[in-house]
C-alpha cells in the first residue's frame, strides 16, 4: 500500500494521461505475479559471493560492491556499485534469473 | 503489451510478434474474440460488480447488489478480446437473507460461465462453479485468517483505487481512501492487540 499510494497509478502528475491509462490498464489485465510486481516492484542484487537474492526496496540496499536490478513490470533497472569490474558485464548474464 | 515511442525499436518487433504466438499444436493463436462472462451465486451473496477490460451488459437479476464497487449493476459484462493471461476483478457483497444468520458450516456457491469465440472460430462455453464454507468472523476468526490470500486482496485493492482514481473521485480523496482502508483492516477490533494479529497471521 505504502508504494501504491506513490506509484504511476495514483500519483499521475508525471505522466500524460495516455501513459497513465496504459499502466492502469494493464493493471486490471494481468494475472497475480505481475500485478504484485506492479505494486511493489521488485529489487535484486547480484554480487561475485553468491546467487541474487532478493533485498528490501531500500536505499540501504545499495552498497559499492553489488549490481541492483529492479523489475517494475514496465521497466528493468540495472544500478551499478561503485567497485569496477575486472570482468566485463557479459559473464554476469549466466547468473540471471529467468 | 508495451508503451513506446516508435515503431522501429526491437522491442516494439518483438512483442507484437508476440501477439500472434501460437498454442502448443502450432494450430490456433492464443486469442479468445467475444467474450461473454456471467455470474450466478447463491442466495447470500450479491454481485457488487466487475473491474477489468470488460463493459457491462446491463443484465439485471435479483443478485445484483445496490451497492456498486466497479461496473456494477449488472450480472454479466462483454470482453472483446481473451488472453491466456487475462484477469478480471468480480466483487460480492454478503447479505443476510430477511435478517436470518447464514447457518454454520453452509455453502456458499459462485458460478461464472464463461461463453467465447476460439480463433478456430467454433463457439465454446466453459463454466467454472465454486463452493466456499461459510464461517463466523466473531467465533470462527482462525479460519477465515488461515484462508485469506493477502495478495490477491493487495491486488484487487489496487484495481479498486485505480478505478476509483480514474471514474470516480479526484486524486487526494483517492489516497485517502486508501490510507482509510489500509487502517480499517489493521486496526480492525480498536485495540493494539489486532495489530499483533494482523502481523502473526499475514507475515
Amino acid at each position: 500500500m505504502f508504494h501504491l499510494r506513490r506509484s504511476q497509478f495514483l500519483q499521475v502528475s508525471n505522466n500524460s494521461p495516455d501513459e497513465t491509462t496504459f499502466y492502469r490498464s494493464c493493471l486490471l489485465r494481468e494475472d497475480l505475479t505481475n500485478c504484485l510486481i506492479m505494486i511493489q516492484p521488485v529489487l535484486y542484487a547480484y554480487t561475485f559471493s553468491g546467487p541474487p537474492e532478493p533485498v528490501l526496496l531500500d536505499t540501504s540496499s545499495i552498497q559499492p560492491d553489488r549490481i541492483l536490478l529492479m523489475d517494475t513490470f514496465f521497466q528493468v533497472l540495472i544500478f551499478h556499485g561503485e567497485v569496477r569490474l575486472a570482468q566485463p558485464i557479459s559473464n554476469l548474464a549466466g547468473l540471471m534469473p529467468l | 503489451m508495451v508503451m513506446g515511442d516508435s515503431f522501429n525499436s526491437s522491442l516494439f518487433k518483438q512483442t507484437f510478434q508476440r501477439v500472434f504466438a501460437k498454442d502448443s499444436k502450432e494450430e490456433h493463436f492464443r486469442m479468445a474474440f467475444g467474450a461473454q462472462l456471467e455470474v450466478k451465486c447463491s442466495r447470500e451473496l450479491k454481485i457488487s460488480g466487475a473491474i477489468g477490460a470488460c463493459v457491462s451488459m446491463n443484465r439485471k437479476d435479483a443478485t445484483v447488489s445496490d451497492v456498486e464497487m466497479g461496473m456494477g449493476n449488472t450480472t454479466a459484462w462483454k470482453f472483446c478480446s481473451l488472453t491466456p493471461s487475462t484477469t478480471t476483478s468480480v466483487f460480492f457483497e454478503v447479505v443476510n437473507q430477511h435478517g436470518a444468520p447464514i447457518p454454520q458450516g453452509g455453502r456458499g456457491c459462485i458460478q461464472f460461465i464463461t461463453s467465447y469465440q476460439h480463433s478456430s472460430g467454433h463457439r465454446r462455453i466453459r463454466v467454472t462453479t465454486l463452493a466456499r464454507n461459510w464461517a463466523d468472523p466473531s467465533t470462527a476468526i482462525q479460519h477465515i485468517t488461515a484462508s485469506f490470500d493477502q495478495e490477491c486482496a493487495t491486488v484487487l485493492m489496487a484495481r479498486l483505487a485505480s478505478w476509483r482514481a480514474e471514474h470516480q473521485d479526484d486524486g487526494p480523496d483517492v489516497l485517502r481512501w486508501v490510507d482509510r482502508m489500509l487502517i480499517r483492516l489493521v486496526h480492525s477490533r480498536r485495540s493494539p492487540s489486532s495489530l499483533d494479529v494482523y502481523h502473526s497471521h499475514c507475515s
